[in-house]
Order: structure tokens, then C-alpha cells, then sequence
């Protein structure tokens, strides 16, 4: 499983799972992207880069996925799929793959306002990693 | 669950959690026994303890009824901070910065509006944007966004979206001092550029409601209020902008706790000291983004007029279409109140929460200084919304604050899943109540049963007296993103 939706009275809270970082990381942007739109329906023909910064692995999880809406919301367009082309423990750069949001194709569900901190944490669940994200709806 | 949290009773509505661990205050809770159990479902007490561990709190970590679980501060909190100790935390103020409520009065009567209600809805439909990624007609430049940060509610005005009047009926004459467009981002210039006038999506609305019901017949009056006439609720804040100003304050101030050594419960309460740089510039972007929510709320509402106009064939003294108060229900302010017996200058937290100012208090509008401050508290789109009025209580137990809403009682996802089969536009037409909406999804998340009844929340704060019911208003149009 790459995430499920977890339950949260106000907003939105995802459980993703990753064999690695790099694969955390691509679940993530995947999940919120789900959140927002039926992905099934996104063509890939356009590809965005995308980079971020922070000073632990959790902040860099935040901006990541903050990077990531800020293009959706701002450049009006949507993603279906992610590559992840280096991450270290300050720095990502990936690749956004979508196209622009054509509102006869593409129904938007959520209008997420941030990435939240809140209990956010990177943890070892036996052979996998785990962490929940709470967004603001 | 919550339930290994200790509860001490102080009375029937008001509930103590006493100090322990790094608390720095008891944290308190208005609400019922029967709310309370609703409450200990989520995870919104524990939010009420992490509240506490905040440098420079001051008497209690404060929740109202309509709490639930958020991300730091829960949803319904309530915290006042020393200004010189104290800190202040984008997140107790929330991404939606100056998210609140504002309600206009008519003249007319159901009677007079129901004939032609589909057609006022669909025009309010139509000239309101909503929905998820909603843009307006306004465009705007680095110029207006400078003007729109020094004057607020009051630029609209300048441009003709609304009478100088309405300014007397605006928290702080809708202008919030301070602000500088030199703290906030690139980012946030571009994410509010075109969002100005929107509604946005989620539980922000846009209604049209009847008085149903007079409690208080002398406040009521006082407020322009009569029973059977038609109002309209706009529940809406600063749209990207403010989002944006919250996101990268939250992240200057998590370097900043690091610096300081400043230790939390939760990452999401990130905070700095009022007094620090951070603090100092997170504020004036705060005030920015005040100014930007004021001034959306006044241009929705100028829309909302003309929508009138044009449906009924009448100018704007036939319409009487007066606001009745402003309120502000994620801010932070800074406020005088009584601690230990003495009066001092706090920042008080409101986050889903709602000043409820007492007469005769300098900051009531002169309009209302001899009956209170108006205390609006929307409800869900198929039950109540209601009309209070500030007390002497509220000022002196909840630093002048009361609830802000009904409170979610059902996820988004739970919501979704239990309304799947339901077609609850037609379920509330038949109940007389029309619905448009941009997302068919965010009216089932929206759908009555995700909400606490805010009757019953409006009854805890009127019987614990931190706010006295003044009228209830019934929905029979809205707009939701």
C-alpha cells in the first residue's frame, strides 16, 4: 500500500508508506495529488522540476509537498506521476510529470491551504517507512 | 479517545484540565457533559494540554464547545499571551488568517424573497466566485496590494464596493494597523493576486438566511434584527494569501525555536517571541493578510448587493442592505484584559473563536457601545445560524471571547462515505433551503450530520454566559465552493 487516508475531524490526514526515502517522498506528492484531483484523468505531457530545501527530513517533506501545490495552484496545473531525481538530507530535486488544468477534464476536489507539522514524523515501520501528513482543507 | 485525560467540573458548562508536566496553565473547556463526551472523541484535548506549554501564557489554555481536533491549537481555541514573555504562533492564528463571518440585514421578508429565491441564488452564484482554485474579476497590482495592506476594508470602499458606514460595523473599522509589505513573500503576492472577491472552498459560504427567531427583542433591535426578514451570512478569510504568510512563518519560526532552544509538544505550535524579529515581521505580514480578508469579505458582499438589486428591481435604500457586524475568527489581537487583578496589554490567540466584547467596552463599535458587540456563529447549511452578544463574562473568564461555529463532529471522509447515496441538494430543497454549489463533493462534506447541532453550542456559551442569544437565522439559500 502507498497510503491511506486517515481519519481527521477537520482536515485531511494521509498515512503514506515508502521502502525508502526516495520512495516516501514520491508517495507523498502522488497522495496529495489524489487528494486534489482523479489522477487517472491527468495526461503527462508536460514536466515541471521541481527542488526544495530544509533543515531536517520532516521540513523537507513539508516544502517538498508545499513546492508541489505551489505550482498546482499558482501555474494552474495538475501532476499524476513524480521522479525523484536526488535527495539528501537538506535537498530534493524531482520531476513533476502533468499537464495544465483543463476544467472540462479535470474535476479539483480539494482546496488544500498548507502542509501541516502537525505530528509529523518520518518513522521505521519494520522493513518500511511511515508518516502521517495532516493537510489544511 | 480521550479518555485518560483528567476533567475537574467548575460548574455545568466550564471544565478544568488541571496543570501537570510542562504546562505552564490548567487548560479549561466550555461544555457540556453531554458535548464533552463528542469532544473525547478526537484528539482535540490533548491540544487544549499542548497549548499550554506556551511561553508566556497567561490563566488558562481556553477551548469553547465547538472545539475539535486541528493541527497545533484544536479548532475552537482560545489562548492570551504577556506580551513581553509571551509568544505569538502562526498556527493559533491558522493558515486562513482573518478567516470570519459578516452579516448583512435587509428589508424585505421571506415572504417577499421566496418567489424569486432561485433566480437571487443563482445571481449570487454567479457574481460570488467559489470553489477550489476560485479567480476573481480583480487583478491585483503591487500598487493595490500596498494600498489594500495600510487600508484594508476601506480600499473597497475607495473603489466603490460598499458605503463608508459599513467601516463603523467592521472589527478595528476593518483596518488593521501595522502592516508591510516588506515582510511577506513573493509567493504570497502571487498566490493572492487574483483571489480577491472569492470564496474559496471547504466549509467557507456564502447564505441567505430568514430570523427565524428573537431572543433578546431590545439587542435584536438595536442590531437592525426582525423576525422573518431575510440576511446574508458571507463566511470567508484571506484566501492564498493569508495561507501563504502562515506556511512561510511557520517554518522562520521553527529555525528560530531551534535557536532558542524553545521546546514543544507539537512542530505545528511553532512560535517566536512577540518581541523578536520573527515575531515582529510575522505580524506584519499578519496584518497584511487581516487587511486582505476585510477587504474580500466587503467586495463579497457589494456583489451580494448588486445581485439584489438586479433580482428585485430595487436601489439600495428599498434594500436597507446595512451590515450588521464583522467578525474575525482566526486572528490574533492585541488586547487589554484583567490578570491577577491587574490590567495588562496581552496578545490574545483566537483561533476558531470569536471576540465577544461586553457594552460599554472601548473597542464595541460606537453603534452598538450601549447594548455589546454582535457575536456571529454560523451554522450548518440545513440547521441554524445564530446572533449573540458580548458579556461581562466572557471578558472576564475567556479574555472576551466566545465560540465561532457548530464544530465538526464527522471527517470529510466519513462524511463523503455516508452521504454517498444521498442527493442532498434535492433533500435540502425540500426543505426549502437552495443549494449551488462549484463541488457536488464539498456539499457532502459540508452535509449537516458532519456538523454539532450549533444550536446546542450557542446554548453552552448563553448558559455558561460568556455570550447571551440574541436571534436565530435559517438558511434557505446558499453558495458553497
Amino acid at each position: 500500500m502507498k497510503y491511506e487516508i486517515i481519519d481527521h475531524t477537520a482536515d485531511v490526514c494521509i498515512r503514506v508508506y515508502g521502502k525508502s526515502i526516495e520512495e516516501l517522498f514520491k508517495n507523498a506528492a502522488t497522495a496529495m495529488m489524489e487528494l486534489i484531483t482523479d489522477t487517472g484523468k491527468v495526461d503527462t505531457s508536460q514536466t515541471v522540476e521541481i527542488k526544495a530545501e530544509g533543515e531536517t527530513l520532516e521540513e523537507l517533506l513539508v516544502h517538498w509537498l508545499e513546492e508541489i501545490l505551489y505550482i498546482h495552484q499558482v501555474k494552474k496545473m495538475v501532476f499524476k506521476d513524480f521522479e525523484i531525481i536526488n535527495l539528501s538530507k537538506n535537498q530534493i530535486v524531482g520531476k513533476a510529470l502533468g499537464e495544465n488544468i483543463d476544467p472540462d477534464k479535470h474535476d479539483l476536489h480539494h482546496d488544500i491551504k498548507a502542509v501541516t507539522y502537525h505530528n509529523l514524523r518520518i518513522e521505521n515501520l519494520n522493513d518500511k517507512l511511515k508518516v502521517d501528513i495532516v493537510f489544511d482543507i | 479517545m480521550q479518555e485518560d485525560i483528567k476533567l475537574i467540573k467548575i460548574h455545568d458548562y466550564l471544565w478544568e484540565i488541571p496543570k501537570k508536566g510542562g504546562m505552564r496553565v490548567p487548560g479549561r473547556i466550555y461544555a457540556s457533559e453531554k458535548m464533552l463526551k463528542v469532544i473525547k472523541e478526537d484528539k482535540s484535548l490533548e491540544q487544549v494540554i499542548n497549548v499550554a506549554h506556551l511561553p508566556g501564557i497567561q490563566k488558562y489554555s481556553i477551548a469553547m464547545p465547538d472545539i475539535h481536533w486541528g493541527y497545533g491549537f484544536p479548532i475552537g481555541g482560545i489562548a492570551a499571551m504577556d506580551i513581553d514573555e509571551g509568544v505569538i504562533s502562526p498556527g493559533g492564528v491558522g493558515y486562513d488568517i482573518n478567516c470570519g463571518v459578516r452579516l448583512m440585514r435587509t428589508n424585505l421578508t421571506e415572504e417577499e424573497v421566496r418567489p424569486k429565491l432561485r433566480e437571487l441564488v443563482a445571481e449570487l452564484f454567479n457574481r460570488v466566485p467559489s470553489g477550489v482554485g476560485a479567480s476573481g474579476k480583480i487583478k491585483l497590482s503591487r500598487n493595490d496590494y500596498k494600498e489594500i495592506i495600510e487600508k484594508g476594508a476601506r480600499w473597497a470602499i475607495e473603489r466603490g464596493w460598499g458605503e463608508p458606514e459599513d467601516l463603523e460595523r467592521i472589527e478595528d473599522h476593518g483596518t488593521f494597523p501595522g502592516g508591510d509589505p516588506d515582510a511577506i513573500s513573493a509567493r504570497a503576492f502571487e498566490r493572492g493576486s487574483d483571489e480577491i472577491g472569492t470564496l474559496g472552498s471547504g466549509n467557507h459560504f456564502l447564505e441567505v438566511d430568514v430570523v427565524e427567531q428573537i431572543y433578546n427583542p431590545t439587542i435584536a433591535d438595536a442590531f437592525g434584527l426582525f423576525k422573518g426578514q431575510v440576511c446574508v451570512l458571507i463566511h470567508c478569510g484571506s484566501r492564498g494569501f493569508g495561507h501563504q504568510i502562515c506556511s512561510d512563518y511557520i517554518d522562520k519560526m521553527l529555525s528560530y525555536m531551534r535557536r532558542e532552544g524553545i521546546n514543544l509538544p507539537d512542530k505545528q505550535l511553532a512560535c517566536a517571541h512577540i518581541k523578536s524579529k520573527e515575531g515582529r515581521d510575522y505580524l506584519a505580514a499578519f496584518a497584511a493578510a487581516v487587511n486582505y480578508a476585510w477587504t474580500n469579505r466587503q467586495i463579497i458582499m457589494a456583489s451580494a448587493r448588486e445581485a439584489f438589486y438586479k433580482v428585485f428591481g430595487i436601489g439600495p435604500k428599498d434594500l436597507g442592505g446595512e451590515l450588521v457586524y464583522d467578525v474575525s475568527h482566526n486572528i490574533a489581537k492585541f488586547e487589554e484584559h484583567k490578570v491577577n487583578g491587574q490590567i495588562k496589554k496581552l496578545c490574545v490567540h483566537r483561533k476558531g473563536a470569536t471576540r465577544a466584547f461586553p457594552k460599554g467596552h472601548p473597542l464595541v463599535p460606537e453603534v452598538y457601545r450601549d447594548v455589546g458587540q454582535p457575536v456571529l456563529i454560523p451554522g450548518d447549511m440545513g440547521r441554524a445560524s445564530f446572533v449573540l452578544v458580548g458579556t461581562e463574562a466572557a471578558l472576564e473568564e475567556t479574555f472576551g471571547s466566545s465560540c465561532h461555529g457548530a464544530g465538526r463532529v464527522l471527517s470529510r471522509s466519513k462524511a463523503i462515505k455516508s452521504g454517498r447515496d444521498r442527493d442532498l441538494f434535492k433533500e435540502l430543497e425540500e426543505r426549502g433551503i437552495i443549494v449551488m454549489a462549484k463541488g457536488k463533493k464539498t456539499v457532502l462534506e459540508e452535509m449537516p450530520e458532519a456538523y454539532k447541532d450549533a444550536e446546542e453550542v450557542c446554548d453552552i456559551v448563553h448558559n455558561a454566559g460568556i455570550a447571551k442569544k440574541v436571534a436565530k437565522l435559517r438558511p434557505i439559500g446558499v453558495v458553497k465552493g
